[in-house]
C-alpha cells in the first residue's frame, strides 16, 4: 500500500475529478483495507459488507467533485463510508448472530507445529474475536483498524476525526478490555463501558 | 492498573504497532530487561496482538468480493443510475407511471419548466375583458371650465371635452374662483352669532374647511 504518499493520492483525486475511472479505481483500492475495517466496525459483522462496500464506491464515483482538499481525501472517504454504513445498519432488519456457531480460522497454522498449540491459539483467537465483536463501536473501530496494519496513528486519527492522544487512548483501552474479556475478568458491555468511560 | 503498568502497556502496544522512537524503544528494552512483570505483560500482549491481526484479516480482510469487481459493479451502476431515477419502472414498462416515479428532482426540473410554460402563456395571450396597454387612453386627463352656483354642487360625473380625443374631463369652477380642480365638493352656509355668513366646503372624503367670507369677499 502506498497509502503515506499523500502526494500521489492527491493527484489521483486530481484526475478522479475529471473523470479518470483508473484514478477512481486506484484511489478506492488503495483504502480498500481500513474502509472494509471501518465498515465491518459499524455493522458490527461482515454481513452484508459487500453490499456496502458497492455503495460507498457508488457515492465516490457520485460526489469525488465535492472533494475540496485533495490532500484530505481519506478523512472525507471515512465519513462517506462511515455515513453509508450507518444508513444500511439503520435499515437492515437487526440479526442476532450466536458466537457459538463461530467456525474459528486456522490463524496460526503455518506457524506452529505443535498441534496442542495450534488447537489453544486457536482457541484463543476465536476468544479475542468474541471480545473484538462486544466491544463498544468507537473502541472496535479504532481496534479493528490498528490492526488492519495499513494505517499509522495519525492517519487513524484522520479517519475516526479524533486528536491522536484520543486515538491511542481508545487503543490502549480496547486492547485492555480485550484482555480482560479473554483472562475472563471483563462482564458485560455495558460494564466494559462503565468501567473504561 | 498502576501509572506504571499503563506506561508499559501504552509503549509496548507502540511497540506492537510499529510507532515507537528509537528513543522510547530503547527505554522498552531496559524496562524488559530490568522488570520481570513487564516482560511477562509484553509476552502477553504480543501474543494477544499476533491473534487479533490473524483475527482481522480473517475476519474481516479476507473476507467479500475482490475490490476490483465491486467497483467495477459500482461503475456500471453509476452510469446506469441517472437514467433509470429518471424512468425507474417507467418508460420501458408503463408510459403512465413515469410521472410518479420520477425521483425529486426530476419533478422539481418539470414543475419550473410547466411553471414557466404558463408564464409564457399568460404573457402572450390576451385574456378576454383585460385592459392591456394598447387600449387605454393616449394622453393624460384633461381639466376643463365648467359653469358654476348650480345648486351648490358640482357634477359628480366628469365630463367628456367636445373635439377632443376621448379623454376624461374633471369639472373645475368657473372663472371668478380660484382656478382649481375640485373634486366632488359639498358645500353650505353657515351665520354666525355677529351675523357674519361663512361659506363651507367639505371634501367627499369628509375633510372641512372655510373657503370664503361671504360679506367682506363675496
Amino acid at each position: 500500500m502506498v497509502l503515506d504518499k499523500t502526494q500521489d493520492e492527491s493527484e489521483l483525486v486530481v484526475a478522479a475529478y475529471r473523470g479518470d475511472k483508473e484514478a477512481l479505481q486506484g484511489l478506492l483500492k488503495a483504502n480498500w483495507g481500513w474502509l472494509k475495517g471501518l465498515v465491518y466496525s459499524v455493522l458490527g459483522g461482515a454481513q452484508d459488507l459487500d453490499d456496502v462496500m458497492q455503495e460507498i464506491c457508488l457515492r465516490v464515483i457520485q460526489n469525488i467533485r465535492t472533494v475540496r482538499e485533495p490532500a484530505r481525501f481519506r478523512g472525507w472517504l471515512a465519513v462517506v463510508a462511515r455515513r453509508e454504513a450507518l444508513n444500511y445498519h439503520r435499515r437492515r432488519p437487526q440479526k442476532v448472530v450466536p458466537f457459538d456457531g463461530v467456525t474459528l480460522p486456522d490463524y496460526a497454522e503455518d506457524d506452529v507445529d505443535d498441534p496442542s498449540e495450534d488447537l489453544e491459539k486457536k482457541e484463543l483467537c476465536g476468544r479475542v474475536l468474541e471480545a473484538v465483536k462486544a466491544l463498544p463501536e468507537k473502541y472496535r473501530e479504532v481496534f479493528i483498524l490498528a490492526h488492519s496494519g495499513e494505517l499509522t496513528y495519525a492517519q487513524m486519527a484522520e479517519v475516526l476525526d479524533v486528536p491522536i492522544t484520543t486515538m491511542q487512548i481508545r487503543l490502549v483501552r480496547a486492547r485492555q478490555m480485550i484482555r480482560d474479556q479473554v483472562a475472563g475478568i471483563g462482564g458485560s458491555e455495558v460494564q466494559e463501558n462503565e468501567r473504561y468511560a | 492498573m498502576s501509572d506504571t503498568l499503563d506506561k508499559w502497556e501504552i509503549r509496548i502496544g507502540k511497540f506492537l504497532d510499529g510507532e515507537l522512537s528509537p528513543q522510547e524503544r530503547g527505554l522498552l528494552e531496559s524496562e524488559l530487561q530490568r522488570d520481570r512483570h513487564a516482560k511477562e505483560l509484553f509476552e502477553q500482549m504480543r501474543v494477544l496482538h499476533e491473534c487479533s491481526c490473524g483475527v482481522v484479516t480473517h475476519e474481516v480482510l479476507g473476507r467479500g468480493a475482490d475490490p476490483a469487481d465491486v467497483f467495477e459493479r459500482a461503475w456500471q451502476q453509476s452510469k446506469k443510475s441517472w437514467w433509470r431515477r429518471a424512468t425507474r419502472g417507467g418508460l420501458a414498462g408503463n408510459g403512465l407511471r413515469w410521472g410518479a416515479r420520477a425521483d425529486g428532482h426530476l419533478r422539481f426540473a418539470v414543475g419550473i419548466a410547466a411553471g414557466l410554460l404558463l408564464g409564457l402563456v399568460f404573457h402572450f395571450v390576451p385574456l378576454p375583458h383585460s385592459r392591456t396597454p394598447s387600449t387605454l387612453p393616449s394622453q393624460p386627463p384633461v381639466a376643463v371650465d365648467v359653469p358654476s352656483g348650480r345648486g351648490g354642487q358640482i357634477e359628480r360625473e366628469p365630463q367628456m371635452a367636445q373635439g377632443g380625443l376621448g379623454a376624461p374631463v374633471v369639472p373645475v369652477r368657473s372663472a371668478g374662483s380660484p382656478r382649481r380642480i375640485n373634486r366632488e365638493v359639498n358645500w353650505y352656509i353657515y351665520t354666525d352669532r355677529d351675523g357674519n355668513q361663512w361659506l363651507i366646503e367639505g371634501t367627499h372624503e369628509g375633510q372641512v374647511k372655510s373657503a370664503a367670507f361671504r360679506n367682506g369677499l363675496l
